[in-house]
């Protein structure tokens, strides 16, 4: 990884970035149309995309079964009936549900023994979107928020963090600022984008609210007031902002549309790239209904032809726009599913052993890492603990996962704590 | 009809139960024990009596204050009218529904259960009965813990019901909101910052052990889905998985925390019932002061621990004086929830100045910090501000439709609802708002309509009555804000009108800014 220089362009970038930016909305305001300052603005913008990482977090709600994904046993009595197929990469098999995933195993690392301790949803999901187990006491910023805050400019004009079909895991003391934006439907502008009065009365209209509030800030409230105008700057950037085009599929043409399939998250994985695009550093899309306790094989066959079209179709996109060498992919669940299929035909939670899949930020494709024994049951080689993973990841994306943020009960607390870059990842 | 009359006459009498009947038994007057709060925490300045009705109205109502009503409140010159209004609000039909909202939502917001498992109206109706009943919260627990039938018949068996009839995910909402005890972390290991043992949660989860859960595919009557039933079962034994080697299950006899069992032969409701004695029995040191710390965070904005499932970690209480006198009293009057909220709302925190929010767990408040409302108050003050119709179906109501499973509300109470969603068991501190959220109160149309000075809103009529300026300032505050502006507010309303040449525009702006504002959002 040789993204040190970066630091010091962002440095200079979002100083000179906040300024331009908030002559830019004044100019808005004025009612003109320069088109210098937008070029300016443009211009660094593409300086800025060429250099920043970007992630996308494709999120399996309820756990994917990592034997009829990546990770099948053929033979063994644990398997059931899906099959393995062969990729594109000689030597890697994965689940027969996945043909268009089979042929872009070239981009693609599969890490197939990640082993954790939580087995309830709620819990295993905040762990693999924090890197820590709940604790009770503190409440851990999620990794969307983590990004948004270290990649993401304080006066981007886009949220730094979108979370497409699902709500992901918020802020917490990081702040308002890096809480996900949520699209819950990628087939629909998200509501309320466009402002009913014209943009200079619009901020005619803030600057006498914020104006008014004062008092109110005086008598009490004033953290209450500042988070507020935070939130209604960002907003009205957003708003204001010509980027907000990243948002409207009806943009694209229909055979991309087409190309990644009509699934919300089809759909979600070509919002997700609009949006990596246009800068933003962190979106999350979402696909539920993996929590398969009963009558597997029918719901996976429902489940995954849209994931396997959307995922393959997002992976193609971003590599022939150059710009899968600057974003994290990460394909991955809350846990896998038990080994022994259950008098319901199904399986149940399983954190013991299970998969995923990484590609692009220096990611080497065409891969597989680690291993699970014949049966599936626990992870046989170079088991991968969630702390690994997390700093793989801040690793790919450029961030040091020592960093220490101020937490909301008054200690410190490292982004990841413990945990091995997984270096094959890169080599 | 006549029949009909008769029998709904006699509802009538059966569903009123006196205010007068639970105050039988032995327990001391709410607002003696407010004195006793007041002598512990010491004085603070007291909030004037526009601040003062605004709070109180909201906290037991959900409602903001109309102006005639704070005119009269104004008015009154009797030294006791602060005790008086707080009698009469908590005696209104509004208090019950604000409250049975609340714990609506306390006990179904995490689920993610589709419609079958959870009858959310039917539910939502339940609860708001149990608080016009007067029922105790040791009667309403019991009902959620020992519910048995058919979920779209039987309300309380939706709590059951709307956990997927699941032993651990009932026994972890248990914990965590009737204890307060946050012990599921105790699931999968022992946990490292509070005392439980795995066992202890696992015999917990026991109790729950024989209720069985069954879909209803062939019920008669349309529109009923399949709803789902709670059953015992005759025999069987829940059971945990051991650590080593999770394929060796270790049969769990029913414990509660504080050691008290059942015989692991119990059937199914002999064990909910056992344990619904436990929890809700005096000698049970989380259940009252759960209650407790929950109602006064929500009343005050910050609590004694810093969240609402601290209660069994090591955390030491803040005030820990006051919170065991509340909870000695508040069980002597067989938790009784009225009182406790007339015993928060008459000391002099409560009524005093607000305060900015504690930014540590070791600051010690002593009076209510600002507070986000919740999303129903949210929509009241809306409605009051707006003056719309719930039911106006030329106003589009967009909200996400992919979630949650179970539809809520509908129309336009759904729209704000869904936006403003927030778990009522967050501690304050960490509610904040969302860019959604600034949008629909920036750019919906619902606002847009009822904000501008043309059609059938209150900003259109003011102006064709020729109302003077600093008038339509003030009415516009009184809406929003439920105040009049302080001279500051006024000179900026009055600079802004001068510099906008369309009159009607400026109000448009000032009345749109007013319901942007943080203000219109706090609890102050």
């Amino acid at each position: 990884m040789t993204n040190q220089p970066q630091t010091c362009v962002s440095v200079r970038m979002s100083k000179d970035g906040a300024m331009s930016r908030r002559g830019f909305l004044r100019w808005l305001g004025a009612g003109a149309v320069g088109v210098s300052l937008f070029d300016r603005l443009t211009l660094f913008g593409a300086e800025l995309r060429r250099q920043q990482r970007s992630c996308i977090l494709l999120w399996m709600a309820g756990g994917p079964s990592q034997f009829e994904t990546l990770d099948p046993k053929p033979g063994a009595e644990t398997q059931g009936p899906t099959r393995a197929i062969d990729t594109v990469t000689p030597g890697i098999r994965i689940a027969e549900h996945w043909p268009r995933l089979a042929r872009h195993t070239g981009d693609f690392a599969i890490l197939r023994s990640m082993t954790s301790r939580e087995g309830n949803h709620g819990r295993a999901t905040y762990l693999l979107h924090t890197s820590y187990a709940p604790s009770g006491g503190i409440v851990h910023p999620g990794m969307g928020s983590i990004v948004a805050r270290a990649l993401g400019q304080a006066d981007f004009d886009l949220p730094n963090f979108v979370s497409i079909a699902g709500s992901s895991v918020g802020p917490s003391f990081l702040g308002v600022q890096h809480a996900p934006f949520i699209v819950l439907d990628p087939n629909r502008p998200p509501d309320n984008l466009t402002t009913p009065v014209a943009d200079q009365r619009l901020n005619r209209r803030l600057n006498l609210m914020r104006e008014l509030e004062e008092p109110f800030a005086e008598s009490g409230a004033a953290n209450q007031v500042r988070d507020h105008q935070t939130l209604y700057g960002q907003t009205a950037r957003f708003v204001l902002s010509p980027r907000v085009r990243s948002f409207n599929l009806g943009l694209e043409p229909e055979n991309v549309r087409e190309a990644y399939g009509r699934s919300p998250y089809g759909q979600g994985c070509l919002m997700a790239r609009r949006l990596v695009e246009a800068g933003v550093p962190f979106v999350e899309v979402q696909s539920s209904g993996w929590d398969t306790h009963g009558n597997e094989l029918p719901s996976l066959q429902r489940l995954i032809p849209p994931v396997d079209r959307g995922t393959a179709a997002l992976l193609r996109d971003l590599r022939e726009r150059g710009l899968l060498e600057r974003t994290l992919v990460i394909w991955m669940g809350e846990f896998g599913r038990t080994p022994r299929i259950n008098v319901n035909a199904g399986r149940d939670h399983f954190p013991q052993a299970f998969n995923l899949a990484l590609a692009g930020a220096g990611v080497r494709g065409g891969q597989v890492i680690g291993a699970t024994n014949q049966l599936g049951t626990e992870v046989s080689l170079r088991p991968v603990t969630v702390p690994d993973l997390f700093v793989t990841f801040y690793r790919a994306l450029g961030i040091n996962p020592r960093h220490e943020n101020q937490s909301n009960v008054g200690r410190p607390l490292r982004i990841v704590e413990g945990g091995n870059v997984v270096e094959e990842v890169f080599r | 009809m006549l029949r009909f009359a008769a029998c709904m006459a006699a509802l009538v009498l059966v569903a009123i139960p006196g205010l007068s009947s639970r105050a039988q038994q032995a327990k001391t007057g709410a607002t003696e024990v407010s004195r006793k709060v007041d002598e512990l925490l010491g004085r603070t300045p007291e909030a004037d009596d526009t601040t003062f009705f605004r709070r109180v109205r909201l906290d037991l109502t959900g409602k903001m204050p109309d102006a005639a009503e704070l005119k009269t409140f104004l008015a009154d010159k009797e030294p006791g009218k602060r005790g008086k209004l707080i009698k009469k609000l908590l005696a209104s039909d509004e208090f019950s529904i604000n409250w049975g909202r609340y714990w609506r939502d306390v006990l179904t917001y995490h689920t993610p259960a589709s419609g079958n498992y959870l009858r959310w109206e039917l539910f939502d109706r339940w609860m708001i009965e149990q608080m016009r009943e007067q029922r105790s919260w040791s009667e309403i627990v019991t009902s959620l813990l020992t519910a048995t039938g058919i979920n779209d018949e039987t309300a309380p068996v939706n709590f059951l019901t709307s956990h997927f009839g699941n032993p651990i995910e009932i026994a972890a909402t248990t914990s965590r909101v009737f204890l307060g005890v946050q012990i599921q972390c105790a699931q999968c290991h022992d946990a490292k910052n509070e005392p439980w043992k795995r066992e202890q949660f696992h015999e917990l989860v026991a109790f729950f052990g024989r209720a069985r859960i069954i879909q209803h595919k062939d019920v008669d009557g349309k529109g009923r889905g399949t709803p789902y039933a709670i059953d015992g079962r005759a025999d069987g034994q829940y059971a945990m998985a051991a650590l080593k080697d999770p394929t060796k299950l270790i049969p769990m006899t029913p414990r509660f925390l504080t050691g008290e069992s059942i015989s692991a032969d119990a059937p199914d409701l002999e064990r909910r019932q056992a344990l619904a004695k436990f929890i809700t029995s005096p000698k049970n040191p989380w259940f009252a002061r759960a209650h407790v710390n929950r109602m006064w965070t929500a009343m005050m904005g910050w609590g004694f621990y810093p969240t609402l499932a601290d209660l069994g970690s090591d955390v030491e209480p803040r005030y820990a004086e006051v919170l065991d006198l509340l909870v000695r009293e508040w069980t002597a009057t067989g938790y009784d929830m009225r009182w406790l909220f007339e015993a928060i709302a008459s000391t002099h925190a409560y009524q005093g100045q607000l305060q900015p929010r504690p930014n540590s767990e070791s600051a010690r408040p002593i009076a209510v910090c600002p507070q986000r409302l919740r999303p129903e108050q949210i929509f009241e003050a809306l409605v009051k501000a707006l003056r719309f119709d719930e039911k106006d179906k030329s106003i589009p109501a967009p909200a996400p439709s992919a979630s949650p499973a179970v539809s809520r509300h509908s129309g336009l109470r759904n729209m704000i609802y869904m936006a403003f969603k927030v778990d009522p068991s967050m501690p304050p501190d960490q509610v904040q708002g969302t860019i959604p959220q600034a949008l629909l109160m920036m750019n919906s149309v619902l606002v847009n309509t009822y904000v501008a000075s043309t059609g059938k809103t209150f900003l259109a009529e003011a102006l064709a009555k020729k109302m003077p300026d600093d008038e339509l300032i003030a009415a516009l505050y009184q809406r929003t804000l439920a105040r009049a502006p302080r001279a500051r507010e006024l000179a900026v309303c009055r600079r802004y009108l001068k510099s906008v040449p369309d009159r009607r525009e400026a109000f448009e702006d000032i009345f749109w800014s007013l319901i942007n504002s943080t203000e219109f959002l706090t609890k102050r």
